[in-house]
């Protein structure tokens, strides 16, 4: 069985996503993994990428479009698999270009698609996987009909393994471009770690009850190496930046730590963080629902409690 | 120029979702159905297009795949704004089965943009959009966050994989739109209401190309043990157990 897996590079960086869905592709059995990493990488990843690789890894080494020209994607993957053949399953690793590439593959290949997978197949023919539906809510236990599969995982639903020794080279293609798409502007945000990606995050919610309060809990967020983030009536009223707001209408993140101050624990908010290992909650209600989601949780007012964490925090170092 | 803006119909974001006796369906006995947050948001953007640009925009159409209890929801959008419903009479099982439905619309009655949401409140197939756009062999604009006209041209935001781009399109497009592409959902006023009513919603039969993928049981999620308290005197605490005890820092 041909195993494909796919990333884009970002900052010359593999993201994380990318070797769990290698560790994915390589646990199941009679899987020959095909990996494609496209955009430029630093040395050190390639081997790193060895290390996680059970197969081939093929790099890509061209600099990508700069808007996400959907296009472009597919005919590089189609490329690939006019020349390597076309895989039995695709395992994409959770990125936003992923989730937009995977039913797009899927549909090339004939393939079923499921989003938002959270087990290794409970079954392999038929395909059946396991994944979260309504928003967090519930898990359901789906069935292909169709031979190939595509799976979009989940974030952090496995530990990257080392499965050991993978081959990597260079693969080059002619890529083609959409046309017809001016880029009038580019911007990067301010962040340098994609919330979606982060293995920290210190968010605030109305609790904070205000932008100027927010210094302790950036100071937290740095102390501990994770990035930062908000509820939605937060970015709402513009206290904090909007890619910062988390939940069912926002972000979707699943960090190892996930430490909430002064959020509720709505519902959809909880449908954006369910997929983190580790939730604490700092709230001076407790009967906040946000210590039904938490593991550790203290009932006391942030603003008493955050500087205190930053000074342990930086004292861990 | 015409606007069409795909609704999917999903239980209020509130509900608690629970199955039926036999585990094998959702129990949808007592669900308030509303529009998917995200459709919501991009019939509202369509709305402010269309009043923006007076005389730009003919007509802003909802189409929806769904059983007929997909039509209260497509009433509520009409209430909102829209001119005319589509319900196309299928109860899609999966997101292919969805975009199969809306392309063969589309292939016979196009639309310039056509809205879709990043992911619905109850598939979460985050899939219709992008499948729809190979099928119909329209341009497909992920992770939009922002759409304006400018003489014959859309202006798009793209907010992708941390960048953020403002781009130059000419429709056909099937725009996929995130946070950002409006703020507040418009809520249906006395006067929608009534003008709802007379307002035109067609039933279309569907094609049924049959769906790639089936839920065959669900599963609640499992139990989760009680949080640990640390006293509020005591927060450094914390930072040590989740140094030592849960070794995420
Ligand atoms: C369709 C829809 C989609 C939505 N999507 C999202 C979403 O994606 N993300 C999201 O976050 N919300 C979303 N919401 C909103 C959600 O329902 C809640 O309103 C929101 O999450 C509440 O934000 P909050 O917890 O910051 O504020 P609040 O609910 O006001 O909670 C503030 C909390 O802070 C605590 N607090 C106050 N002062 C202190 C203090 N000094 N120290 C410690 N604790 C303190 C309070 O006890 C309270 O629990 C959505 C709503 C709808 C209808
Ligand atoms: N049954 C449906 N009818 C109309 N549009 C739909 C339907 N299902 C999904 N969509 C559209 O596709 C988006 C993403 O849905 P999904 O692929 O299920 O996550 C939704 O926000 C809608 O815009």
């Amino acid at each position: 069985m041909k195993t494909f897996v796919f990333t884009t590079t970002r900052d010359n960086k593999v993201p994380r996503s990318f070797f769990e869905a290698l560790t994915y592709g390589g646990s199941l059995e009679g899987s020959e993994i095909i990996a494609l990493v496209a955009g430029p990488l630093s040395q050190d990843q390639e081997t790193e990428m060895q290390k996680f690789g059970r197969g081939q890894i093929f790099h890509f080494n061209q600099a990508l479009p700069q808007w996400y020209d959907t296009f472009y994607y597919l005919h590089l993957i189609q490329s690939f698999f006019d020349e390597k053949g076309e895989p039995d399953l695709v395992v994409l690793g959770a990125s936003e270009i992923n989730q937009v590439l995977g039913p797009q593959i899927a549909l090339k290949l004939s393939a079923g698609y499921v989003a938002r997978v959270i087990s290794l197949p409970i079954q392999q023919a038929p395909w059946r996987v396991k994944r979260y539906a309504y928003s967090g809510k519930i898990i359901s236990h789906v069935e292909l009909k169709t031979e190939k599969a595509v799976f979009l995982l989940s974030a952090n639903v496995l530990s990257p393994i080392e499965l050991g020794a993978g081959n990597f080279e260079l693969w080059n293609a002619l890529p083609a471009k959409g046309e017809g798409v001016e880029v009038l502007e580019i911007k990067r945000p301010e962040s340098k770690q994609l919330l979606t990606e982060a293995r920290i995050i210190v968010s605030g919610g109305r609790g904070m009850r205000g932008p100027e309060y927010w210094k302790p809990l950036e100071e937290l967020a740095e102390a501990l190496g994770g990035a930062t983030a908000c509820s939605r009536p937060v970015s709402d009223e513009g206290w904090r930046p909007h890619h910062e707001h988390v939940g069912q209408t926002g972000k979707i993140v699943a960090p190892d730590l996930y430490i909430a101050c002064g959020i509720s624990g709505a519902i959809q908010h909880l449908a954006g963080i369910s997929g983190s290992r580790v939730i604490v909650a700092i709230n001076k209600d407790p009967e906040a629902p946000i210590f039904q989601a938490a593991h550790y949780g203290i009932v006391g007012d942030v603003h008493k409690v955050l500087p205190v964490l930053v000074e342990a925090a930086r004292r861990l170092k | 120029m015409k606007i069409a803006v795909c609704i999917s119909n999903v239980p209020d974001t509130t509900t608690r979702i629970k199955t039926d006796a036999s585990g094998q369906k959702i129990d949808l006995s007592g669900v308030q159905w509303i529009l998917n947050p995200w459709d919501e948001l991009a019939l509202t953007r369509a709305i402010e297009l269309k009043e923006q640009n007076v005389g730009m925009i003919d007509e802003i159409v909802v189409v929806m795949v769904a059983p007929s209890y997909g039509e209260a929801t497509l009433r509520k959008a009409l209430a909102v704004g829209a001119d005319r419903a589509i319900r196309i009479d299928n109860d899609p099982a999966d997101s292919y089965e969805a975009a199969f439905e809306l392309a063969s619309y589309f292939a016979d009655q196009p639309a310039d943009l056509i809205f879709t949401g990043i992911e619905s409140a109850d598939f979460n197939g985050s899939a219709t959009g992008a499948m729809l756009s190979l099928l119909a062999g329209i341009r497909f604009m992920p992770g939009v966050s922002g759409v304006f006209l400018e003489g014959g041209q859309t202006i798009v935001h793209q907010e992708i994989n941390g960048m953020s781009l403002r781009l130059k399109v000419s429709p056909p497009l099937i725009l996929n739109v995130q946070k950002g592409i409006a703020i507040v959902p418009r809520i249906p006023a006395m006067r929608g209401i009534m003008a709802a009513r007379t307002k035109p919603l067609t039933v279309l039969s569907p094609k049924k190309a049959g769906a790639c993928a089936q839920v065959i049981a669900y599963e609640s999620l499992p139990p989760k043990a009680a949080a640990k308290m640390i006293e509020e005197d005591n927060a450094a605490m914390l930072i040590e157990v989740l140094h030592n005890e849960a070794k995420v820092i």
